[in-house]
C-alpha cells in the first residue's frame, strides 16, 4: 500500500464499495449522485474543496497535531500567575476521569429514561451549587459567567419592569462588552465608579445613581481586581431601598470562606464554574451558573433548563425532568423570551464531581489557603523596591493589583523579562483600567506554593534591579 | 373524592334523523317524523361503545373510574350495558326527552362533582351542554352520535372517545390538559333549505391527549392560554389611537379583549375604539351585520379575526356578521394592513400547509382578499400566511 | 455428555436485541454522605506563610465571611468515583448505541484520538492571556480551521468564538444589527424572517435581540412558502435566517431565490448550517448568495456532545461584514499568528476569550483526517444512509414521510405516525417511550408539530448498514406492538433504568424541587433555615 492510494476511512463504515452498491441497489438509485437530485446544478460546487491533503493514518495525524501543540508552552512548564477570569487550580484526577467517560462525553439530549444518569448528575450539580450558594434554584449551566451575568441582568429587568442596570466600573472590559451586546435591546447599562483608594465600589456614586429606574445592581465579589467587596451589606441596603434587585456575581471557589450572595440578601447569584475542576484550556473550560430562591416569579424568568426531581411508578425510584414553567399559571413570559441550546453540561457534571470531592471542609481549606497565599504574595511583592500594592489595605482572595509605576518600567517589558525566567506575570491592566497605569493583576491560588511566590518576588526584584 | 369521576349523559334521539334522510333531530315534529319513517335511535349504542373502549384502555390493574349517569335512556342504561355500576343523578321528566332535560341533567351531574363529562349526541347536544358546562374547569368530551358533528368537541369515534377519556382520567389531576374547542351553531332551518351558515355558539374545555415526557432540546411550548395572552399583548401594543376595531369571535380574541380591559363576548362580534389618547373602550357588543356596517362607516377602522371551525376560515364561518360591506369599507379607508389575523403557532401548524379560506359572500371581495396576510402569533412574533377563496 | 445435550451451539440472538439499561437504583449523592469523609485534600497553608500573614479568612468582617459551612456531601474518593461511574453507565452516549433517533443533532462518532490530543497539557493547561509567542500552535490551528471552514462554506472570514450553535446564531444576529446600524438603518430594520422548520433558536435569538420575528410556514411541498416570503419582506427586513435542508431533510432548490428576494429589499441572508452534514463539498452557503452562516462543530464536525455542551460554534461572513466580527480575531503576520483586539467596528465579545479551544482542535483534527475527498464521502454516506433507512422505515406499518413523496432527502427525514395513531391510538410520544427499551434514542420534532405525530431520524455517516437495519427493526417491532398490544407500548419503558415518571410535580410551584435542598425542605420537612 503506498501513499495516495485510496483506502476505506475508519470513520466511514458504509464506504466499502460492495456495501455501497448493495444499498444503492436496494433503494433503486444508480449512483450516490442520484440522491442529490434535488440540488440544482447552479448550486453545485462542481469541484473538490480546496483543503489540505488528509492524514488518514492516525499516527500521522497525531504527529501533525502534536507538532503544532508542541509550539505552545503550557502553564505546567512555567510558573504562571495569570488569572483575570480564567484560573489555575488543581484539577482532581477524578474530575478528568469522570468527564472522560465515554457515556457522559458522547450523550446529548435523550429523555430522562435512557439518559437518567445525565439528569441525575446535573440535578446533583445544581443541588451542590445550591448548598454553596444557599439558594434553592440553580440552572443547568449556561455558556459562561459572562452570559450568566448578562442573563441575570435581563431577568432582573423583566422581574422589576425597570430599564436601567448598574455594573461596577472595575468590571473586566470583556465582560462588559458581552453584557452590553446582550442586554442592549432591553436595558441601559450604567457604570458605578470605584473608589480609587480602595478599588471597591464608590458608595456615594452608587447613592447618586440609584433611582426608581434601576432594575438591579450587579456586584462582583471578589471584584475583578481581587478585592473582597466588604461594603456588600450597605450596597444591598441601598439597592433595596430604591426597589432594585441585587445580583451577586461570585467566584464559587471562594465560597468556602466568603458569604454567598443569599447571605447578603441578594436575589440572584451568578458566576463561572471554571475554577471547579476545569482545566484552563486556553479559555475553553467555562460554564455559567444562575441561582435564585424558589419564587415562581423568579423561576419563570430563567431561560436555561431547570431539572426537577419527580417520583416514578415504583416507590423509591428517582425520576427527573424539565421544570416546565411555561405551563404554570405564572407563565406570562410574553416579553423577551430567551433561548435554550447546547451550553456547558459536562462542565456542570465536572463541577459536581469537584464539589463532592472537596466537601465542606475542602472548600473551606481551599478558601483559607488561597487567602493566606494571596496575602503572602502581596506582602512579599510589596518588599520589592519600586513595587507598590495599591490596595493592600483591603481583603483579597486569588488576585491583587501590582503597580509598577514607581519602577519606571512598563508591565510589558517586565513581563517579557520574567517570561525569559520561566514566569508568566499577571494580566496587564493598563489598557482596560487606564486609571491603574502600569499595573498587573497577579493571581495566586492553592497551586502556588510558598517557594513559587518567593521565586516571583526574587525574580521581580532581579528584573527591576 | 378519591379516584377520578366521570359522568355520562346521552341524548337518546340524537342522530335519529340521519338514517331516514332528515337533517338533524331538533324539534318534536322532526323526531316524530323520523320515528314514523322507521328510524331506530343509536345514541345509546354509541355511548356503550365508548364506555367499553374506556374500560379496555383503563385496564384491569386498578379499579375503574367512578361513573355518574343521568337516569335511564339518558345515561344509566348505557352505563350498565357497558358493565359499570353508575351512580344515577337526577330524574327524568315526563314524555320524551328534550333539550331542556339534557341541560338540566348535565347541570346536576356537574354539581355532583366530576373530572370529565361525556355526552353522546350531535352538535345540538353539544350546544345544550355548552349552556351549562361552558364555564372553564369542567372538562367535556363528545361521543359522536348525531347527524351533524361539526363541532370540534367530539372524538372521531366512540372508541376514540373512550380511549381519550381513559387516558385523561388516568393522569394525575395536575397533569390533565384541556384546550378550548369551538361549539358551532348551525341554523338547521337554513341548512335544510340548502344554505349553510354556521356560527360560533360557545366553547368547551376538551381533553388534550396527554404528552408524556419527551426529549427536549428546546423549551416546551407555551400553554394555549399563555400563547393567547402573548397574542393579546402584541395586538394591544400595535392598535392605533383614534381607530375603531371590529373584534371577531373566539377565545383568542377574548384574550385580546381582556388585555384591553373590555368585556369582549366569546361568540359575538364586538367593536372597540381607541380614543385619541389610545385608551380602549367598548363601543358595541355582539353586533349584527347591519349595525356593524354603520359603526365602521366614516371613521378609521380595522378588523381582528382568528380562523373559526378548524378548516381555516377567516371570514364566512362563525363570523358572518363581518359582511362584505364592512370589509370593503375598512379596506377602502385603511388598506390590507387593517385586517389583523391572530392565531397561535399550533393553530397554524394544524392547518398542515392548507391556506386560510374566505367566503364573505362577495366573490370579487374574496378574490381581492386572496394572497397573503400578516398573522400575529405571539409577542413580537408574526407569520405571513396564504389566503384563498373558499 | 453428548453434543446434543451440551447446549451448544448457542441459539442465535434475536432481533431486536434484548436490551436492558444499567439500573443501579443509585441514591442522590447527598444520601451517601458520611460526615468527616474526605474526597481530596487541597494543599495546606505552609506554617511559614501563616507566621507572616496569620489567617486572613478568619479576619474577614462578619457579613462577608461565610458563617456556616456549605452543606455539601462528604464522601471518600472511591465513593465519588463509584457514584459517578454508575450514573455514567445509566447514560446512553453515542458510543453505546445506533444513535439515529436524535434527529437534527447529527450524532456521529467523535474520534478518540481527538479526545486524547486535547488532553495534552499544551492545550489543556494554556491560559488565554499568555503571550501569543507562547501559544503559536493553538493560534495556528485556529487560523487554519477558520480557512478550512471558510472554504467549506464559501464565505470569506470566520469566527470561532461562539460557544455553540445558538450562540453562533446570536453572533450573526448581532452582526446583522451592527451592519444596519452602520448604514443608519438600525431603527428601521426591525424585522427578521425565519421558518418554522428552522431551529427555534433562530426565532428566539432574533427576538432576544429586539427584532419582530416573522415565521414562514411550509407550503404543500414542505418548502417555506415563497409567496409568504415575498409578502413578508419590506424596508423593515433586517435579515432572513434559514436552514437548508430544513429539519424535514428536503433540500430547497430555489434557495438562491429566497436570498435574492431578501437582498432586493436591502436585507441580509444568514444560513443556519446545523444541517450541513449531507452537503459538505456539494453545495455552499456562499455560492447561494448568503451573507452569513454558522456551523455547529459538535454536530457536523464531530466534537462530542458532552451531555449538552461544551460544543462550539463557527460563524462565517462575507468580506464586507468582517469588520463586525467578534474580537479578537486571529491574524497571520508574516509567519507569526497574532490576536487582533483593535477592531473598532467589532460587536465585541460574545463569550470570554476566543472560543472553546479543545473543540476547535478536535474539529481541526477531524477535517485533517478526512480531507476534501473524505468530507465528500461523509456527506454522500450520510445521504445514502438516510435514503436507505427511509426506504426501510417506509415499509413499516403506520408511518409515512410527508412532503416530497417519492423524492430523495438529504441527511434526515421527519416522519409521521399519523396513520398508526389513527388506527391504534398510540402516539409518537408513546412510541418513543417504548423505543428506549431497545437501547436507543427517539425524538419527535420541535414545537409546534407541523408534521403530525412526528419522528425525526438522522443516520449520519457513522452507521453501518447493519446498524440501520437494526434501527429499522426496532421501529418495526414497536409498530407491530402498537397494532397488536398497544397497552404494552403505552406502559413502557420496561427495560430502562427507571419506570414511568410522574412529572406532575414539575408543573406545580408548590411541589417542584430543582435542588435537593428544596426537595428536603418541601417534602422531607427539613428546617426552614435552609430556604434560599
Amino acid at each position: 500500500m503506498h501513499d495516495g492510494e485510496k483506502r476505506i476511512h475508519p470513520y466511514l463504515p458504509n464506504t466499502v464499495p460492495a456495501v455501497r452498491e448493495a444499498m444503492l441497489r436496494e433503494i433503486g438509485a444508480a449512483t450516490v449522485d442520484d440522491l442529490y437530485a434535488e440540488i440544482p446544478a447552479s448550486l453545485r460546487l462542481g469541484r473538490p474543496l480546496d483543503l489540505p491533503a488528509p492524514l488518514d493514518s492516525e499516527a500521522e495525524l497525531v504527529r501533525h497535531v502534536e507538532g503544532l501543540l508542541n509550539q505552545n508552552t503550557s502553564t505546567r512548564e512555567v510558573l504562571s500567575f495569570l488569572g483575570a477570569g480564567c484560573y489555575p487550580h488543581h484539577v482532581p484526577a477524578v474530575c478528568d476521569e469522570i468527564n472522560g467517560r465515554a457515556e457522559f462525553l458522547t450523550a446529548y439530549a435523550g429523555t430522562p429514561y435512557e439518559d437518567h444518569g445525565r439528569f441525575q448528575a446535573l440535578f446533583e450539580y445544581a443541588s451542590m451549587m445550591g448548598e454553596l450558594l444557599e439558594m434553592d434554584v440553580v440552572n443547568v449551566p449556561t455558556y459562561d459567567g459572562f452570559q450568566a451575568a448578562a442573563t441575570a441582568l435581563r431577568m432582573a429587568g423583566r422581574i422589576t419592569g425597570r430599564p436601567r442596570v448598574l455594573v461596577p466600573a472595575s468590571m473586566s472590559r470583556d465582560k462588559r462588552s458581552r453584557i452590553l451586546d446582550y442586554v442592549r435591546p432591553d436595558l441601559v447599562v450604567d457604570e458605578v465608579a470605584v473608589d480609587r483608594a480602595t478599588s471597591l465600589l464608590n458608595l456615594d456614586a452608587l447613592r447618586a445613581t440609584l433611582d426608581g429606574q434601576v432594575a438591579a445592581i450587579l456586584v462582583e465579589n471578589p471584584t475583578y481586581l481581587g478585592a473582597v467587596e466588604t461594603q456588600v451589606p450597605e450596597i444591598v441596603r441601598l439597592a433595596h431601598a430604591a426597589g432594585s434587585l441585587v445580583i451577586g456575581d461570585v467566584d464559587p471557589s471562594t465560597l468556602g470562606v466568603l458569604a454567598p450572595p443569599a447571605a447578603w440578601g441578594a436575589e440572584i447569584a451568578c458566576g463561572d464554574i471554571q475554577p471547579l475542576g476545569m482545566h484552563q484550556q486556553f479559555g475553553g473550560g467555562h460554564g455559567g451558573f444562575i441561582a435564585t430562591r424558589d419564587d415562581p416569579r423568579f423561576v419563570a424568568e430563567y431561560p436555561s433548563r431547570l431539572f426537577g426531581i419527580a417520583p416514578t411508578a415504583v416507590a423509591g425510584e428517582y425520576g427527573f425532568g424539565d421544570v416546565a414553567y411555561e405551563r404554570t399559571s405564572f407563565a406570562v413570559r410574553e416579553e423577551g423570551k430567551e433561548w435554550v441550546g447546547t451550553a456547558a453540561s459536562l462542565w456542570g457534571i465536572t463541577a459536581g464531581v469537584y464539589l463532592a470531592l472537596m466537601g465542606p471542609q475542602g472548600m473551606h481549606e481551599l478558601g483559607e489557603t488561597m487567602m493566606a497565599r494571596t496575602r503572602y504574595a502581596m506582602t512579599r511583592l510589596a518588599e520589592v523596591p519600586g513595587v507598590r500594592i495599591p490596595f493592600a489595605a483591603q481583603h483579597h482572595v486569588k488576585e491583587f493589583v501590582v503597580d509598577l509605576a514607581a519602577t519606571g518600567r512598563t508591565v510589558e517589558a517586565v513581563s517579557t523579562a520574567l517570561r525569559e525566567r520561566g514566569i508568566f506575570f499577571g494580566a496587564h491592566l493598563s489598557r482596560e483600567q487606564p486609571w491603574l497605569g502600569q499595573s498587573a493583576l497577579v493571581c495566586v491560588t492553592e497551586v502556588h506554593a510558598q517557594a513559587d511566590i518567593d521565586r516571583l518576588a526574587a525574580s521581580l526584584a532581579e528584573v527591576l534591579a | 373524592m378519591t379516584g377520578p369521576r366521570a359522568a355520562l349523559v346521552v341524548n337518546p334521539i340524537a342522530g335519529i334523523g340521519g338514517r331516514v334522510g332528515l337533517a338533524g333531530s331538533d324539534g318534536a315534529e322532526i323526531v316524530a317524523e323520523a320515528l314514523s319513517r322507521g328510524a331506530i335511535p343509536h345514541a345509546n349504542d354509541r355511548a356503550v361503545g365508548a364506555l367499553e373502549a374506556l374500560r379496555t384502555r383503563w385496564g384491569a390493574a386498578r379499579p375503574v373510574p367512578a361513573l355518574l349517569a343521568a337516569p335511564g335512556e339518558m345515561g344509566a342504561d348505557a352505563a350498565r350495558r357497558a358493565g359499570f355500576e353508575p351512580l344515577v343523578v337526577g330524574a327524568l321528566g315526563r314524555g320524551s326527552t328534550t333539550a331542556a332535560d339534557t341541560q338540566r341533567l348535565a347541570g346536576e351531574l356537574i354539581a355532583a362533582g366530576l373530572d370529565l363529562l361525556l355526552f353522546a349526541g350531535g352538535d345540538g347536544t353539544a350546544r345544550d351542554i355548552c349552556g351549562v358546562a361552558g364555564a372553564p374547569g369542567v372538562a367535556v368530551l363528545g361521543i359522536p352520535a348525531g347527524v351533524k358533528i361539526q363541532s370540534a368537541v367530539f372524538a372521531t369515534s366512540p372508541a376514540a372517545a373512550g380511549d381519550l377519556a381513559a387516558a385523561f382520567l388516568a393522569l394525575p389531576p395536575g397533569r390533565r390538559r384541556t384546550s378550548q374547542r369551538e361549539v358551532l351553531d348551525l341554523d338547521e332551518a337554513a341548512y335544510r333549505r340548502g344554505e349553510l351558515a354556521p356560527r360560533l355558539f360557545g366553547e368547551l374545555a376538551v381533553p388534550e391527549a396527554g404528552r408524556w415526557l419527551q426529549a427536549r432540546k428546546a423549551p416546551s411550548p407555551a400553554s394555549e392560554a399563555a400563547a393567547a395572552r402573548a397574542i393579546g399583548a402584541e395586538v394591544a401594543a400595535h392598535l392605533v389611537a383614534g381607530t375603531r376595531y371590529v373584534l371577531g369571535p373566539g377565545s383568542t380574541l377574548r384574550s385580546i379583549g381582556e388585555r384591553l380591559g373590555v368585556a369582549k363576548t366569546l361568540v359575538g362580534v364586538d367593536v372597540v375604539e381607541l380614543d385619541a389618547a389610545g385608551r380602549p373602550g367598548l363601543v358595541a357588543s355582539d353586533v349584527g351585520a347591519a349595525r356593524l356596517a354603520a359603526l365602521v362607516e366614516g371613521c378609521p377602522a380595522g378588523v381582528v379575526v382568528t380562523p373559526i371551525g378548524g378548516q381555516g376560515f377567516l371570514f364566512g364561518r362563525g363570523n358572518q356578521q363581518i359582511g362584505p360591506d364592512v370589509l370593503r369599507a375598512i379596506l377602502a379607508r385603511s388598506g390590507r394592513d387593517a385586517i389583523i389575523v391572530v392565531a397561535t403557532p399550533a393553530k397554524l401548524a394544524a392547518l398542515g400547509g392548507r391556506p386560510f379560506l374566505v367566503d364573505t359572500g362577495d366573490v370579487a371581495l374574496d378574490r381581492e382578499l386572496a394572497g397573503y396576510l400578516r398573522v400575529v402569533t405571539g409577542r413580537s412574533e408574526h407569520a405571513t400566511y396564504r389566503v384563498e377563496p373558499a | 455428555m453428548s453434543a446434543a445435550a451440551s447446549g451448544l451451539p448457542i441459539a442465535q440472538k434475536p432481533t431486536p436485541r434484548r436490551f436492558h439499561q444499567a439500573r443501579w437504583d443509585e441514591p442522590i449523592i447527598f444520601e451517601l454522605s458520611v460526615p468527616g469523609a474526605r474526597g481530596i485534600l487541597p494543599p495546606a497553608t505552609e506554617a511559614a506563610i501563616s507566621a507572616v500573614v496569620g489567617n486572613p479568612a478568619a479576619a474577614l468582617p462578619a457579613g462577608i465571611r461565610r458563617e456556616r459551612p456549605a452543606a455539601l456531601p462528604e464522601l471518600s474518593q472511591v465513593h465519588v468515583v463509584r457514584h459517578y461511574d454508575r450514573l455514567s453507565q445509566e447514560t446512553l452516549g453515542v458510543d453505546l448505541n445506533v444513535d439515529v433517533g436524535q434527529g437534527t443533532c447529527t450524532m456521529k462518532y467523535s474520534p478518540k484520538v481527538n479526545d486524547q490530543l486535547v488532553r495534552s497539557p499544551r492545550l489543556a493547561d494554556l491560559h488565554p492571556l499568555q503571550d501569543p509567542a507562547t501559544v503559536q500552535g493553538t493560534l495556528e490551528i485556529m487560523w487554519r480551521l477558520e480557512r478550512m471552514l471558510a472554504e467549506i462554506s464559501g464565505m470569506d472570514r470566520m469566527t470561532l468564538q461562539p460557544a455553540a450553535g445558538s450562540a453562533a446564531i446570536w453572533t450573526n444576529v448581532s452582526m446583522i444589527r451592527a451592519w444596519h446600524a452602520a448604514r443608519g438603518e438600525g431603527a428601521v430594520r426591525d424585522e427578521i424572517i425565519t421558518t418554522i422548520f428552522s431551529h427555534p433558536s433562530n426565532a428566539a435569538c432574533a427576538k432576544v435581540a429586539g427584532y419582530r420575528v416573522i415565521t414562514l410556514y411550509p407550503d404543500v411541498n414542505g418548502y417555506p412558502d415563497l409567496g409568504a416570503l415575498r409578502a413578508a419582506v419590506s424596508e423593515r427586513t433586517a435579515a432572513l435566517l434559514i436552514t437548508n435542508p430544513e429539519d424535514t431533510g428536503i433540500f430547497n432548490p430555489r434557495i438562491a431565490e429566497y436570498v435574492r428576494i431578501v437582498h432586493e429589499v436591502g436585507g441580509l441572508a444568514s444560513y443556519d448550517q446545523a444541517n450541513a452534514n449531507g452537503i459538505l463539498g456539494v453545495t455552499r452557503a456562499g455560492d447561494a448568495g448568503f451573507d452569513l452562516c454558522h456551523f455547529n462543530l459538535h454536530k457536523t464536525f464531530s466534537t462530542p456532545h458532552a451531555c449538552g455542551g461544551p460544543g462550539a460554534g463557527a460563524c462565517g461572513v462575507k468580506a464586507d461584514l468582517a469588520r463586525f466580527l467578534p474580537r479578537p480575531t486571529v491574524e497571520r503576520v508574516g509567519d507569526r499568528y497574532v490576536l487582533d483586539d483593535e477592531r473598532p467596528d467589532s460587536i465585541g465579545k460574545v463569550r470570554p476569550w476566543y472560543g472553546v479551544a479543545p473543540n476547535l482542535v478536535r474539529a481541526y483534527a477531524w477535517i485533517m483526517s478526512l480531507g476534501a475527498a473524505g468530507l465528500r464521502e461523509v456527506a454522500e454516506t450520510a445521504v445514502l444512509n438516510n435514503n436507505y433507512l427511509m426506504a426501510k422505515v417506509l415499509e413499516i406499518r403506520g408511518v409515512s414521510a410527508p412532503y416530497a413523496a417519492g423524492r430523495r432527502r438529504i441527511e434526515q427525514v421527519r416522519y409521521s405516525w399519523e396513520q398508526l395513531t389513527r388506527e391504534t391510538g398510540v402516539t409518537t410520544d408513546e412510541i418513543g417511550q417504548r423505543v428506549v427499551d431497545f437501547g436507543t434514542h427517539y425524538w419527535t420534532s420541535h414545537h409546534p408539530f407541523v408534521v403530525p405525530e412526528p419522528m425525526t431520524l438522522e443516520p449520519t455517516e457513522s452507521y453501518s448498514r447493519a446498524d440501520l437495519d437494526e434501527h429499522a427493526a426496532i421501529l418495526a417491532r414497536v409498530s407491530a406492538e402498537a397494532y397488536a398490544d398497544p397497552e404494552h407500548v403505552r406502559s413502557a419503558p420496561h427495560a430502562s433504568t427507571i419506570h414511568r415518571i410522574d412529572d406532575a410535580p414539575l408543573d406545580d410551584p408548590a411541589a417542584w424541587a430543582i435542588t435537593w435542598r428544596a426537595y428536603r425542605r418541601k417534602h422531607l420537612g427539613a428546617g426552614a433555615d435552609t430556604q434560599g
